[in-house]
């Protein structure tokens, strides 16, 4: 259970959040809201890659999982070598069984810039998956999929049982991930 | 034969008959001015500007000697060591410069002097420093060093922050952030750099064996034909610079295409 406390945050002049608090509890929780209103901060101040001003976060496992809001997938490396980049050494081989989860297994050989936006954004999904991260930090998981193609990755995030927050706009995604909702600005 | 390959060897045979074209053009150019000087000045003409033919005749007699190898391969080698110098302690202060503010704020200065000082004046200082055996390798190394440094350090500065900071949630470390997010990006910029400091390595180095004439130089035998007026031979040891630096450039683009593609 991840608990906030009285969070403030604020870049610059432009303060993102003022006395948040909010809990989360083990399953996935989406985070939902118009743009601008700290969904991706959250996310940030989650993995650590910023710091509160104020309040307490408290119960974060670690280390996290982030499919960041862009792809940031290395564009010299395969979607394999992209995958492999963050499982042990031992483990590089089961990039592709990722890879294939992800509806990729034949495309282990190909740069991003040969991919299309959606497929892109798998590979960068099967790293957060591949990633032994204890909790998942995903970031509009699904843009630029298809409702077929969303509803099975959808399956896939409940199927792996890590404990997830999921910045979403599309209400529909949140019910297939049958998670908790947590809606912030207004 | 697949039609895309024999659609790139023509492509290719094109061009080798567009360059062989331009060289046929610029010989009969050559050729045509040199005539030209011959008529003005009927006497000694060929201390002015050579025709190809006699140039081409020295070299061929040049070519022959076992000196002339040695010449050659000295000079190669000495340049070829001042440029591999050059090129790791470029790259090297580049990485310091970007990582240490302090380091930044002593070498910049420092390295920009030196690509601003005539190379002339630091062949005559380091002649005195280091003795004329050192000097051309030295000279290199010192006009390859600030290309490099400039080029690597603003690669480096200009790496993706977004990937910079992916490769650290994901917990890559240092070995694996510099293989896999700094060096594929960096690569283009420093190999671009090596092949503009190669140029200014051949040219600063041969310009440091005519000021200094070492033993088995080009540039000690460029330093000769001045003296003794030989102009066909500064014409031929010339010939043999561009061959060798067209050769040295190649094999360098021919070695970082491979490492590029085992990658």
């Amino acid at each position: 259970m991840i608990s906030i406390r009285n969070l403030t945050f604020a870049y610059g002049d432009k303060s993102v959040f003022a006395d948040f608090s909010a809990e989360l509890g083990a399953g996935i929780t989406c985070v939902t809201g118009p743009s601008g209103a700290g969904k991706t901060t959250l996310l940030r101040l989650l993995a650590g890659l910023e710091t509160p001003q104020g309040g307490v976060l408290k119960g974060v496992p670690a280390p996290v999982s982030f499919l960041f809001q862009e792809d940031r997938l290395l564009p010299w490396c395969t979607a394999a070598e992209n995958v492999a980049a963050v499982l042990p050494a031992r483990e590089k081989a089961r990039a592709k069984d990722f890879l294939a989860a992800v509806e990729l297994g034949g495309e282990a050989d190909r740069r991003p810039s040969e991919l299309s936006g959606g497929q892109c954004r798998r590979i960068a999904l099967a790293r957060a998956l591949a990633y032994p991260g204890a909790l998942l930090l995903l970031d509009e998981p699904f843009k630029g999929l298809d409702p077929a193609l969303t509803e099975r990755m959808c399956a896939l995030l409940r199927a792996d049982g890590r404990p997830a927050v999921v910045v979403t706009h599309d209400h529909g995604a949140a019910a297939l991930l049958n998670a908790a909702e947590l809606a912030i600005g207004a | 034969m697949t039609t895309s390959t024999s659609t790139s060897l023509r492509h290719k045979g094109k061009q080798i008959g567009k360059s062989l074209a331009a060289f046929v053009f610029w010989m009969l150019v050559w050729q045509l001015a040199s005539a030209l000087v011959g008529r003005f000045v009927p006497i000694g003409a060929e201390l002015i500007l050579p025709g190809p033919l006699p140039v081409a005749r020295t070299l061929a007699d040049l070519a022959q000697t076992a000196a002339f190898w040695r010449t050659a391969g000295g000079t190669l080698l000495r340049i070829f060591c001042g440029f591999a110098a050059g090129v790791v302690l470029g790259t090297l202060l580049a990485a310091l410069t970007v990582r240490s503010r302090i380091a930044d704020t002593l070498l910049s200065p420092l390295i920009r002097t030196v690509r601003a000082t005539p190379v002339a004046s630091f062949i005559i200082l380091a002649l005195l420093w280091i003795g004329k055996v050192r000097v051309p390798a030295f000279i290199s190394m010192l006009m390859v060093i600030p290309v490099l440094w400039s080029g690597v350090a603003a690669a480096i500065r200009n790496v993706d922050p977004g990937l910079t900071e992916m490769a650290r949630t994901y917990g890559f470390g240092r070995g694996r952030t510099l293989r896999l997010v700094y060096v594929p990006a960096v690569f283009p910029h420093w190999n671009a750099a090596c092949v503009t400091a190669l140029g200014l390595a051949w040219k600063s180095g041969v310009a440091a064996e005519v000021l200094c004439a070492p033993r088995l130089a080009i540039g000690t035998e460029l330093y000769y034909s001045k003296i003794y007026l030989e102009t066909p031979a500064l014409f031929a040891w010339t010939a043999v610079v561009i061959v060798l630096s067209f050769i040295l450039e190649k094999g360098f683009e021919a070695l970082m295409g491979r490492w590029v593609r085992t990658r």
